[in-house]
């Protein structure tokens, strides 16, 4: 053939070329094509590495093969940390994982990025309560009441168990949740959602009363639970189910009629990341059905998300229905980040150290 | 005399003196180089940390505050943790020495072969995490636990002990963590000692005790000073075994300032505990040291006068 035929040919065919990114970006709607280059995911290691890689990995991959996820595991402080040495440079993450109260307490020093959430499609299912400027949560929990079903009868409905003078000396309790008992004691005194946590403060030291059984470690926890020594205790539902598909005692979880608010696991992109598109892309794939599913299924931790389809198994176990939703509302995190620190000093002083 | 030596020194000895030291310097340099790169410079900026100050919901404002150690020292909340920690680590460290020392006499005084593997069992443990060695405990301490169990069976007890969580078991459970140290340290010293001194003392007429007090016991001080600064400071900083027996009723220094930090952020606070801690144990150290030796030199001079 002429030199000349191939040359036309070539230029059709880079011409029909030139179209079709166009057309898949259109249809498909998937802001992550553009982006290429590392993305580096600062998480927690565990269930939590394993699930990401696993479904967030191949989702990303899809819509946008140039990417490449390197995953940096470590602790909550660890990352932290991190970004507040690296607040002046560029930052060693692109993408970093806290639960929301250590979200707040980053963009109250101004270490997020706004999100640009045209490039994170995907959020517009998250459920209304869970959006946010700054960060995604991906995944949910909420606090039950975890109770041995052969010793508290009948089953619990309200947060008022925990001080039903029955079960004094039978009372396990997390020493790190001193957020989630204020909470509690806020929330009969009816001022939990007026920011005014202190006014259960009294309530709080009644519970002293019940000879509490502190534990410092979940491990601990677990086993007094399972062996019978401890009956009751506050604990997020993903633990609760886990504890109770592990053996020993027969153990069952109530959300009380009060209400609770959630505690999410987010990610967010810092203000100094040196890939932000890739960083957008991320986000966007960690709400897709498959990491948001693989989250519930390994984890017990609810998606953030709606739409997406549960095993009946995982639902009934781990799930909330809709009427539960309900009762899940959030809370001010400023007003819980200022205040947080003086709380956890009073719960030390006064009521696990008794 | 020395300056006749030096006159006297031919000049290879002296190069090779020379090369000799530096040998010594680059042998030491690396580690120096370490410790003073990974253990000291962070050091000094968490002390750098414990002036700053403590902004709730946000993290420290850089300043130059004594605030921190203010609240730590003014509050008998924490200084009760202080003085649980020190207490406690007195008390492990003696109950470690008196168990071990039997044990490092009878290895220090065995045949080669059944010795190595001996030390083996000894050093075992510390294969094992310290927490792995923790859940053993809670297995044998706890309410439903083998050491109720044997009370209830036995009929000393009616009703199920509260051991864990308190300071009994913080101490018996941090003694047992720290013993292969004290065995290995007791046993190299009591090794040198020469039977035939024991033997000599007893055929002077002096009883087993007398033999322990007035041969073996001042002989092995070196080592039982050793050994006990080690093994204090090892219960002085101990974070696992505190968290996990003891928990919050026995709250010990290195857990309530690692939860400062992880916990609240207050890392201007953990700084100022981790400073107090650090210069407790030192202290404390220099002090003991001190005292007993000066007391070790002057029962061995008054030994040799006899």
């Amino acid at each position: 053939m002429d030199r000349k035929v191939w040359l036309v040919l070539g230029a059709v065919f880079a011409y029909l070329l030139s179209f079709t990114p166009c057309d898949r970006g259109a249809s498909a709607q998937s802001p992550g094509q553009g982006a290429s280059g590392k993305v580096i995911v600062g998480t927690f290691g565990g269930d939590t590495v394993k699930v990401l890689s696993e479904t967030v990995d191949p989702v990303l991959a899809k819509v946008a093969p140039n990417v490449k996820i390197v995953y940096a595991i470590g602790m909550n402080t660890e990352r932290m940390t991190k970004m507040r040495v690296e607040k002046d440079g560029a930052s060693s993450f692109d993408i970093i994982h806290v639960n929301d109260r250590d979200m707040q307490i980053l963009i109250n020093e101004g270490l997020l990025l706004k999100l640009d959430e045209a490039k994170i499609p995907n959020a517009k299912k998250l459920f209304p309560s869970f959006r946010n400027d700054h960060y995604i949560p991906y995944n949910f929990s909420a606090n039950v009441i975890l109770y041995n079903k052969n010793k508290v009868s009948p089953v619990p409905t309200s947060w008022e168990v925990l001080w039903d003078p029955k079960y004094k000396g039978k009372i396990g309790i997390q020493t790190n949740l001193w957020t989630d008992h204020m909470y509690i004691a806020a929330l009969l005194e009816g001022t939990a959602y007026q920011n005014n946590w202190d006014a259960g403060w009294n309530r709080m030291l009644k519970l002293t009363e019940q000879e509490l059984k502190p534990f410092s470690s979940m491990e601990t926890l677990g086993i007094a639970l399972q062996t019978g020594e401890v009956w009751l205790t506050v604990t997020r539902r993903a633990r609760a189910v886990q504890w109770a598909a592990e053996g020993g005692a027969t153990l069952g979880n109530v959300l009380p009629k009060e209400g609770v608010y959630p505690v999410t696991f987010c990610a967010a992109i810092p203000k100094n990341a040196k890939n932000v598109d890739g960083a957008h892309a991320y986000l966007n794939a960690l709400l897709d059905q498959k990491p948001q599913i693989g989250f519930a299924e390994v984890m017990g931790y609810t998606p953030t998300v709606s739409g997406i389809p549960l095993s009946e198994k995982v639902q009934s176990s781990i799930g909330f229905t809709d009427e539960e939703m309900k009762r899940i509302k959030p809370i001010d995190l400023i007003y819980v980040g200022k205040n947080d620190p003086k709380w956890k000093e009073q719960w030390d002083k006064k009521i696990i150290s008794r | 005399m020395q300056r006749l030596n030096r006159i006297e020194r031919p000049a290879q000895h002296d190069h090779l003196m020379r090369a000799e030291r530096l040998r010594a310097v680059s042998l030491v340099s690396p580690a120096t180089l370490l410790l003073t790169v990974m253990f000291i410079l962070p050091l000094l900026v968490f002390v750098r940390f414990s002036f700053n100050q403590f902004v709730p919901g946000e993290f420290m404002k850089t300043a130059w505050t004594l605030e921190n150690y203010i609240k730590f020292l003014s509050d008998p909340y924490y200084l009760r943790v202080l003085l649980r920690t020190i207490v406690i680590s007195v008390t492990s460290t003696v109950l470690a020495l008196v168990l071990a020392f039997p044990v490092s006499y009878f290895l220090a005084r065995l045949r080669k072969r059944w010795k190595s593997l001996l030390i083996i069992i000894v050093v075992f443990p510390l294969l094992l995490g310290n927490v792995i060695r923790a859940m053993g405990w809670i297995a044998v301490f706890s309410q439903a636990g083998l050491m109720n169990r044997l009370l209830l069976s036995f009929g000393a007890i009616s009703s199920p002990l509260q051991i864990l969580q308190t300071p009994f078991a913080v101490t018996v459970v941090l003694a047992a963590v720290v013993m292969p140290y004290m065995i290995l340290t007791l046993q190299a010293v009591i090794e040198k000692i020469q039977p035939d001194l024991e033997e000599a003392a007893r055929d002077l007429g002096a009883s087993t005790w007398q033999v322990f007090r007035l041969v073996i016991f001042p002989l092995a001080m070196p080592g039982i000073l050793a050994g006990t600064l080690l093994v204090f400071v090892l219960c002085m900083n101990a974070y696992a075994t505190p968290l996990l027996i003891g928990g919050p009723k026995v709250l010990m220094m290195a857990p309530a300032l690692y939860s400062q930090i992880q916990d609240v952020s207050n890392w201007p606070l953990g700084g100022a505990m981790a400073v107090v801690l650090i210069g407790v144990t030192l202290a404390t150290s220099a002090l003991y040291s001190r005292i007993l030796s000066r007391k070790y030199i002057r029962s061995f001079e008054g030994g040799t006068r006899v």
